[in-house]
């Protein structure tokens, strides 16, 4: 496994797996160029070991989060994404908020977890079996459903605390 | 809003536009143990630099007179090469980018542990080796109101030369470790308790 272009073709084919986990992870813009860039390097360097025995866009995750969650950052105050009183919609929770608020709302959400917390509800989110999540955070399926339960009620809580502007 | 809501946002938004990928693919790695390695290659180099001027110095001035603080430098500047060796092999060993995201956090903690624990150890054996090579020399090269410590004497005993000797070298070793273990603290303690506070909630 060492032809460039193959593996170009594959991470364009999944870099949204790259360009959400440098959203969650990093806080500023600046912070999550740094991090898309090192995940790249990361992957290219450990391609030429990728067998294929799982599927790319798992062995894409793993590489990823590796690469988000043991990397050291600049600590930096927290960005505010959201101005609550520039968005009145927000006090309310039903649904009338735009598209890209409501990203932005759970992006902030999702933020605001803890680092494994965060990775379990992005693999959620992304719709990851327990078998492919397994595979990459490497702890047992009923482990990870406990964990899982939780995180997604943390998710919750904070989605409405900050629906509710607390 | 149930959570399932939230999934299809998420899973609709759109990618944002990202720089070239090729262009990525030739650039350095910016990781923590990438960043490690690349100051332990200024340190060798610093240290080479360093220890061969004072090496070549003291084999060839004053007629060859004080050659054993030249063979002193050689062996620490040796001793510097192996600990080179063993923090690279560690340091190499504690990237897994390609494993499970626990066992590349078990890895590194215990790596960088081990690390640590080599640096603190490394950093403070060498205060005595230093005392007591200075010790024996000034008492070979020179004469008794010159030397580091005072040698056995027809004032000084045996006993009490040593006995200062042993002071001096425990509390100096005392000290340096203190210091080495605050300054080891302050580079890696934060990176350390980190992966720490990851791996329990893993757990």
């Amino acid at each position: 496994m060492s032809d460039p272009q193959q593996f170009l073709d594959l991470v364009e084919k999944h870099k949204g797996i790259v360009v959400r986990i440098c959203s969650v992870y990093a806080k500023r813009r600046d912070e999550r160029d740094d991090l898309f860039q090192e995940i790249i390097v990361q992957l290219w360097r450990a391609w030429p070991a990728f067998e294929g025995r799982s599927q790319f866009s798992t062995w894409m995750y793993r590489i990823s989060l590796n690469t988000a969650i043991s990397g050291l950052r600049k600590k930096t105050a927290p960005v505010v994404f959201i101005d609550h009183d520039a968005i009145p919609e927000l006090m309310d929770p039903g649904t009338d908020l735009h598209k890209e608020e409501q990203l932005s709302l759970l992006y902030q959400a999702i933020r605001e977890l803890p680092e494994i917390d965060k990775a379990l509800v992005m693999l959620y989110l992304d719709d990851h079996s327990y078998e492919e999540m397994e595979v990459i955070l490497g702890i047992n399926q009923g482990a990870l459903r406990t964990k899982m339960n939780r995180a997604k009620e943390k998710l919750k809580k904070n989605i409405e605390r900050i629906q509710h502007g607390a | 809003m149930e959570l399932e809501q939230w999934k299809d946002i998420w899973k609709k938004q759109e990618d944002s536009p990202t720089p070239s990928l090729r262009e990525m693919l030739g650039k350095p790695s910016n990781s923590p143990i990438a960043k490690m390695k690349r100051n332990l290659i200024f340190e060798l180099i610093a240290v080479l630099i360093g220890f061969g001027v004072v090496v070549v110095y003291y084999l060839t001035a004053y007629k060859g007179r004080f050659q054993e603080v030249g063979w002193l430098y050689l062996a620490m500047m040796i001793m510097f090469i192996v600990y080179f060796i063993f923090k690279w092999r560690l340091l190499t060993k504690m990237e897994c980018m390609a494993c499970e995201v626990k066992s590349n956090l078990m890895k590194q903690v215990h790596t960088l542990e081990k690390y640590v624990n080599f640096y603190l150890i490394a950093g403070t054996a060498l205060i005595p080796i230093v005392i007591i090579f200075f010790y024996v020399f000034t008492r070979i090269h020179f004469p008794q109101g010159m030397r580091t410590f005072p040698s056995p004497s027809t004032t000084t005993s045996l006993f009490k030369s040593l006995g200062i000797l042993a002071f001096v070298c425990l509390t100096s070793t005392i000290g340096m470790f203190y210091i080495n273990k605050w300054y080891i603290r302050k580079l890696y303690g934060n990176q350390i308790a980190r992966l720490k506070t990851m791996l329990d909630q893993l757990d």
